[in-house]
């Protein structure tokens, strides 16, 4: 569905590249992600695709078409949600829509379903200048079904939305998903990459360091976790916390120093024990063993498998925080 | 189809914006100026405060005289020198004649001015007078005759005479301030960018504001006209002439609007471009100020033509040679703004 190869982008010209040898593939049907801080290069490299920004080096095919040369006609099978929401702020939500439908040339979704879908049906007939951020927003985003894309781009799709919303927004993406659609995401939010991509690709500095599924990543660069949680006597609580190791970092700059999985005293139990939280590796044969030694002896209160986040294996790979 | 689409919403949108109501209302503002305030002839008559100081019989043949030959000017006799000091004190555009019998026994004419006057027009007075004098000779004969190169054409009131510079600034040029503010709401509110990422395409996009504009400018010139001229314009050329008119102003204004992203940074060209526009008025104003440069102006021909149509004999080729121009330059500006659009906004 997409096939861009050594596709560089300079927006003066030169050799400042905001995107630089760039090549990969999306498949019909697939969901992929594109996933960098901002100024990475992601909406630089969506805006060729979408033909937004000319293509100048490198080869791009998007649905078949050569963006070299693209095609009016190819926007029938596109779908496009900015992240900045653009709509007529003096038409209705439903005037929006109702113009936009009338602009393809192929079968396009009832627009007063589409309110109904994010929830906009109340104020279908009020101006969109009325409208709160959010309630913009998914105007934006339901524009982008009206033609039935075959290829959808969404970029940042559910930021700046309540958690409810943005949950609304998810499930949609899900079921097109599901129904066939190839989606292009570009976002900076690592949760929802994890949840709705097949693959994701990180970019920085304009450079793809990594394409890979998420589950891929997790196994090849995420350490397996337990955390367990248990009852320690009161003189051996501080001998715990000694013994908690740093397991996974979340520092800035990925040196592994941080403090996520250090052991932690919760509150007393009144008669001189302590509730225990602590994180062990189920690679490294010494957390192994302490693990077995804490079974083994302790009252285990909970006890949970944990993965590393795709987020800790970006900063893990690329050595920069998506912020 | 996608055009249409585009065009009819974009007049939808043209009547949500305080924009569209700016142009009407200096159209009403202009219909009620020139109607209410200004009179149709801007030319005032002036008074003259007369003082005939002389025995009968030379007094009634002074006061003949000067009856016969006020014509438009309004001769007011006053009964003392101090009394017409005092009145052109009043009025400060009128002027005094004081008539008496000098000491040697002559009938004397004395012009009391106010001093502004410069002496080309003091000499202009004092030799019409004398030549008005002259007719009153015993077997005067009139042996000067007059030929005007330009041929002879009827006098518009200088109400009409100001209806085309009215037409042309407001009217024709409306798409070159108000498509403006539209591209600019469009790009600010990023609804460009989300055209284009459907089929439609920038022509449509383009054509559409053309549309919308010709629209405006149709409106507005018929109501003026309609208001001002009345009975005596030519309809149906003048709006064939304003339809081409408009079409050129509203694509030198896509054309400017190609170059920036906001109407702040627009403005000073949108000024120049305006104000070197306006040049043209002088020369129409001052037909004996007409250099090359300021009729090579496209307004000038537009006032020109404009102006013909008010006539009761228009030079038609002349009207329809500048409408076929402007058309021609309008598609010549039109394709370079759309290449520029087409740059920038890509696809």
């Amino acid at each position: 569905m997409v096939k861009v190869e050594g596709l560089y982008y300079s927006y003066t010209n030169d050799d400042k590249y905001a995107v630089k040898d760039i090549s990969f593939e999306i498949a019909e049907g697939e969901s992929f992600g594109l996933l960098g801080p901002s100024g990475a290069g992601k909406s630089t490299t969506q805006n060729i695709l979408t033909g937004l920004l000319p293509l100048k080096t490198g080869e791009v095919q998007v649905a078949g078409y050569d963006m070299h040369h693209p095609k009016r006609e190819m926007f029938n099978k596109l779908g496009v949600s900015f992240e900045q929401s653009n709509v007529y702020g003096k038409l209705t939500a439903l005037e929006n829509l109702e113009f936009y439908r009338k602009l393809f040339d192929v079968p396009t979704l009832d627009p007063m379903e589409l309110l109904t879908l994010v929830g906009l049906e109340q104020v279908a007939t009020k101006k969109a200048a009325t409208f709160s951020k959010g309630m913009k927003h998914r105007l934006t985003f339901v524009r982008s079904m009206l033609n039935q894309p075959i290829l959808w781009f969404l970029d940042e799709p559910t930021t700046g939305l309540d958690p409810a919303i943005a949950s609304v927004i998810k499930d949609i993406v899900k079921e097109k998903k599901e129904r066939g659609t190839t989606i292009f995401l570009t976002t900076h939010n690592m949760f929802l990459a994890d949840e709705l991509c097949d693959r994701v690709g990180f970019i920085v500095d304009g450079e793809l360091r990594l394409i890979d599924s998420p589950r891929n990543l997790k196994l090849k660069y995420g350490e397996k976790l337990v955390e367990v949680e248990y009852v320690e006597e009161a003189v051996k609580a501080n001998q715990a916390i000694a013994a908690a190791q740093p397991i996974v970092s979340d520092s800035a700059d990925g040196s592994g120093t941080g403090t996520v999985g250090r052991a932690t005293i919760g509150g007393g139990t009144g008669t001189g024990a302590h509730l225990v939280r602590r994180h062990f590796s189920l690679v490294d044969p010494v957390e192994v063993a302490a693990l077995q030694e804490v079974l083994a002896t302790r009252k285990i209160e909970t006890m949970h498998t944990k993965e590393a986040t795709l987020e800790e294996i970006f900063i893990k790979v690329t050595g920069r925080k998506l912020v | 189809m996608k055009f249409l689409t585009t065009f009819l919403k974009d007049l939808k949108l043209s009547f949500r914006t305080f924009y569209i109501y700016i142009e009407i209302a200096l159209a009403v503002i202009f219909i009620l100026v020139m109607l209410f305030v200004l009179p149709e002839n801007f030319t005032t008559e002036h008074d003259i405060y007369t003082l005939i100081e002389l025995e009968e019989p030379a007094y009634s043949s002074v006061r003949t005289l000067f009856d016969e030959g006020a014509e438009a000017d309004r001769l007011i006799y006053l009964d003392s020198r101090e009394a017409i000091e005092n009145a052109l004190l009043e009025d400060r555009e009128a002027a005094g004649i004081h008539v008496f019998r000098s000491a040697e026994g002559r009938i004397t004419y004395d012009f009391v001015l106010q001093g502004y006057e410069s002496p080309k027009l003091v000499e202009l007075l004092k030799q019409t007078f004398i030549g008005d004098l002259t007719t009153y000779m015993p077997d005067y004969e009139d042996q000067v005759s007059i030929t005007t190169l330009g041929g002879a054409r009827e006098k518009l009131s200088d109400r009409l005479t100001v209806l085309p510079v009215f037409l042309v600034l407001n009217s024709a040029f409306t798409g070159l301030f108000i498509v403006a503010a539209y591209i600019f709401m469009d790009k600010d509110e990023g609804t460009i960018k989300a055209l284009t990422v459907t089929p439609a395409k920038i022509s449509d996009y383009l054509l559409a504001k053309l549309g919308m504009m010709l629209v405006m400018g149709m409106l507005t010139s018929l109501l003026v006209t309609l208001a001002i001229a009345r009975g005596s314009a030519h309809y149906g050329p003048l709006m064939i002439f304003m339809a081409a008119a408009n079409l050129f102003g509203t694509a030198i204004g896509l054309l400017l609007t190609s170059f920036y992203d906001d109407l702040m940074k627009a403005m000073s060209s949108i000024f120049v471009v305006v104000f070197v526009l306006a040049f043209s008025t002088i020369s129409y104003f001052m037909p004996s100020f007409s250099p090359l440069i300021i009729r090579m102006i496209p307004t000038y021909p537009m006032l020109v033509s404009i102006r013909e149509l008010l006539y009761q004999q228009p030079n038609l080729t002349y009207v329809y040679a500048t409408a076929g121009g402007l058309l021609a330059g309008a598609a010549l500006i039109f394709m370079l703004a759309l290449y520029r659009f087409k740059k920038t906004l890509t696809v």
